[in-house]
């Protein structure tokens, strides 16, 4: 918890609008007694950098992203979904507090672990994803003031790996889109941009251009997920399991939304080039567009000796990492203004 | 329903079963908590098997019968499960080639090239991993959501978007409500995404081949006879001059085998020493092997050897299908691996990577060797499971067949 305190003396101690409520009802009479949660929703945004006016510059399916990657490229979204789990917020007394989720088709509680899939495409346009969308998972919290949100980007290990084709499997893990099966498990994230070719401006396909010769690539693939793992079902474990905790301290849920920064994620990468392997990259440990993007995200390198230059291993990074870019929240994921 | 026709089902025998029971005892020691149906029937089903085999594992979660196995052999074979209707199991595991569909490199419904070769799927219940390099896919139910809804290469091309299509386009023949309904009693839902994995899954489980004439001349079944070649290529084949028998070993000619009476399973995949493009071991990035799952330098280039069974119809070979005949895959053997010249693509010496199996050096073999062992490969070849109706598309008359 002490890394939390150094946050308490701005902390904003809100009283979310369902707290007043409850004291205005309080005044009222004496039959309802008071409520002993409220409701929070944590919401998410994508945007593309900050413009001129200091203000994020949101984007959607619609717009075009304007100066992506090393090469300045413009580009529009294709897909931008991605799971959090086990969210938390923490209370006036520094405690994490577990926030209890709606049951809905976006969110479920497992077990131990509670989860939602936060979907900001809405399959119009370039993007290939799927019509609804959900900008924000909801829930209750006990009664209280709350100042600073903690979550893990990705499904956690004990929902990873058990069989996604079960009749058991239930949302937001039956989300097809997100299987990633060739490793037995779900993408944690799956973010992916068309880059604009200069041979057909504006149509935004064939733009990136393959080292190895051949036709030209559509979609740089920005899949996270769990690498390196042995064992199958309940037994699987990862050696990066690339899931990522994120704490921002001093958030508000009721003013403030979490920003997913497409411009700081594919800061490094050159959007127009790929160089072997997955397109994009898709967390794999040869493929050499990962190493662009374990960078910015706040990977740690693991050397190896021979052909392959780096087994990365993002998730072996505390949350006090000085290179973790995501944990900051200067870069990828930050809180902005509602 | 008729059960499939295989000869070499004659009786069964007490002792079958009692060794099969043993066996299923013997393999409660493993310590694996995967559950598994040890029996040799369930419901409605039962394995046709010879009588010297254990059944392979099924999920309990998904036993076998025989009206999921028919409902799965109508959705392998039906091109509406893709995400633009063009494209089934079937086009890539075709019968007639033992399930893979004769090309280098398998082509997914949108049109875009797989990076490797498709797989048969003969004894596929028997195999301990599915594809040619991951170590965990070991459940047909779970390896089936890659070619249904991967991206990297599209297969089926099914999408969170699309699926809804797909399953009104199979809603819409009327075949489809009664087989739901008898393979899923019970379960309310219908259409759904596990029924229809679990249907196929079920399916490929019963595709069994074990008639070749290998088999017959194996059991000495009556006028079954080895040439001189294929006889010579037997024993070569099981011997220390040409190692195949160390990676292509037991009733399935693999090393991954797993059954019901399995008390340890192995899962080996190995480098052949196929490529070396980069001087130190490399393969080329779109197929790089086991170590894409465990980021382990020595498992670059290794895959898992396959069954040989039906190997003589599923030209070309190699997980990338670089090996156009099995007379090149013995070149390759004898060489101590492959040579691609400079100026080809992926040029290197193959027989000087250092990952590469330490039998690939030793074996020697003679344009006669080759021959022979070309020849009893050839015996392997199973006419049943190429032509038996209980494998074959159902959409075969010409109405049908232009719908679908």
């Amino acid at each position: 918890m002490q890394q939390h305190s150094k946050n308490f003396s701005f902390a904003l101690a809100a009283l979310s609008a369902a707290a007043l409520a409850s004291l205005a009802a309080c005044g009222g009479g004496g039959d309802t007694p008071a409520p002993t949660t409220q409701a929070v929703a944590l919401e998410f945004a994508a945007i593309n950098g900050i413009k001129s006016d200091g203000t994020p510059n949101v984007v959607t399916c619609a717009s075009t992203l304007s100066g992506l990657g090393t090469s300045g490229v413009d580009a529009k979204i294709t897909d931008l979904r991605f799971y959090v789990s086990n969210l938390k917020l923490i209370n006036a007394a520094g405690v994490e507090v577990a926030v209890k989720l709606d049951a809905n088709e976006f969110q479920a509680t497992i077990g131990a672990d509670s989860i939602a899939l936060v979907d900001l495409e809405d399959d119009t346009g370039v993007c290939a994803g799927d019509s609804p969308m959900n900008i924000k998972i909801t829930g209750t919290v006990p009664v209280g003031s709350y100042s600073g949100a903690i979550f893990t980007i990705g499904v956690p290990a004990a929902l990873n790996h058990l069989n996604a084709a079960a009749n058991t499997t239930v949302a937001p893990l039956t989300n097809n889109d997100m299987f990633w099966a060739w490793t037995s498990g779900y993408k944690h994230m799956k973010i992916e941009v068309n880059p604009d070719a200069a041979a057909a401006a504006g149509t935004f396909t064939s733009g990136i251009v393959k080292t190895a010769g051949g036709a030209n690539n559509s979609t740089f693939n920005f899949h996270l997920g769990s690498a390196n793992c042995t064992g199958v079902d309940a037994a699987a474990t990862c050696g990066s399991p690339n899931t990522l905790p994120m704490q921002f301290s001093g958030f508000n849920a009721s003013t403030q939304r979490i920003a997913v920064d497409l411009k700081a994620l594919f800061a490094a990468s050159n959007l127009v080039s790929e160089g072997g392997g997955a397109p994009g990259c898709m967390s794999g440990n040869t493929d050499p567009e990962c190493a662009a993007m374990w960078n910015v995200i706040g990977s740690q390198f693991k050397t190896s000796t021979g052909a392959v230059v780096v087994t990365p291993a993002i998730s072996d990074l505390s949350v006090q990492d000085s290179t973790n870019a995501f944990f900051r929240g200067e870069t990828v994921l930050r809180p902005i203004a509602k | 329903m008729a059960r499939p026709s295989l000869s070499v089902v004659k009786a069964w025998g007490g002792l079958a079963a009692l060794a099969i029971s043993l066996s299923a005892l013997l393999g409660c020691g493993g310590g694996s908590t995967t559950t598994v149906d040890t029996g040799l029937s369930s419901g409605d089903w039962s394995w046709q098997l010879p009588s010297t085999l254990t059944p392979p594992v099924v999920p309990l979660s998904n036993p076998m019968s025989q009206a999921k196995v028919e409902l799965g052999r109508h959705l392998f074979h039906d091109r509406r499960l893709s995400g633009n209707g063009t494209q089934s199991c079937s086009d890539c595991h075709l019968q007639e080639k033992a399930f893979t569909d004769g090309r280098a490199r398998a082509v997914g419904s949108t049109g875009e090239a797989h990076p490797r070769n498709a797989q048969g799927l003969a004894n596929v219940a028997y195999n301990a991993t599915l594809t040619w390099a991951n170590p965990l896919l070991t459940d047909l139910e779970q390896q089936m959501l890659v070619p249904l809804f991967g991206t990297n290469p599209v297969e089926m091309g099914l999408t969170n978007s699309n699926l809804p299509d797909a399953i009104a386009r199979l809603r819409a023949d009327p075949r489809y409500d009664p087989m739901f309904a008898a393979a899923f009693p019970g379960e309310a839902e219908t259409y759904t995404v596990s029924q229809i994995v679990r249907a196929i899954a079920s399916f490929q489980r019963s595709l069994m081949s074990f008639d070749s004439r290998f088999d017959r001349w194996a059991r000495g079944d009556a006028g079954v006879v080895f040439s001189a070649s294929e006889a010579r290529g037997y024993q070569l084949f099981n011997s220390e001059q040409a190692e195949c028998f160390h990676c292509h070993v037991g009733f399935n000619f693999n090393d991954q085998l797993r059954h019901a009476g399995s008390k340890l399973v192995k899962t080996p995949f190995h480098n052949t020493g196929l490529y070396n493009i980069d001087g130190v071991g490399g393969f080329p990035l779109d197929n790089v092997g086991l170590i894409a799952f465990t980021g382990v330098i020595s498992d670059m280039g290794k895959f898992r050897a396959p069954s040989l069974r039906n190997v003589g119809v599923t030209a070309p070979y190699a997980h990338d299908g670089s090996v156009a005949t099995l007379e090149d895959v013995l070149d390759n053997y004898a060489n101590g691996g492959r040579v691609i010249g400079t100026g080809l693509p992926h040029a290197g010496d193959g027989r000087l990577n250092p990952y590469k199996s330490d039998l690939i050096p030793v074996i020697r073999l003679s344009a006669q060797d080759k021959a022979d062992l070309v020849a009893f490969l050839r015996t392997l070849t199973d006419d049943d499971l190429l032509t038996n109706p209980l494998y074959a598309n159902p959409f075969t008359t010409p109405a049908a067949a232009a719908a679908n």
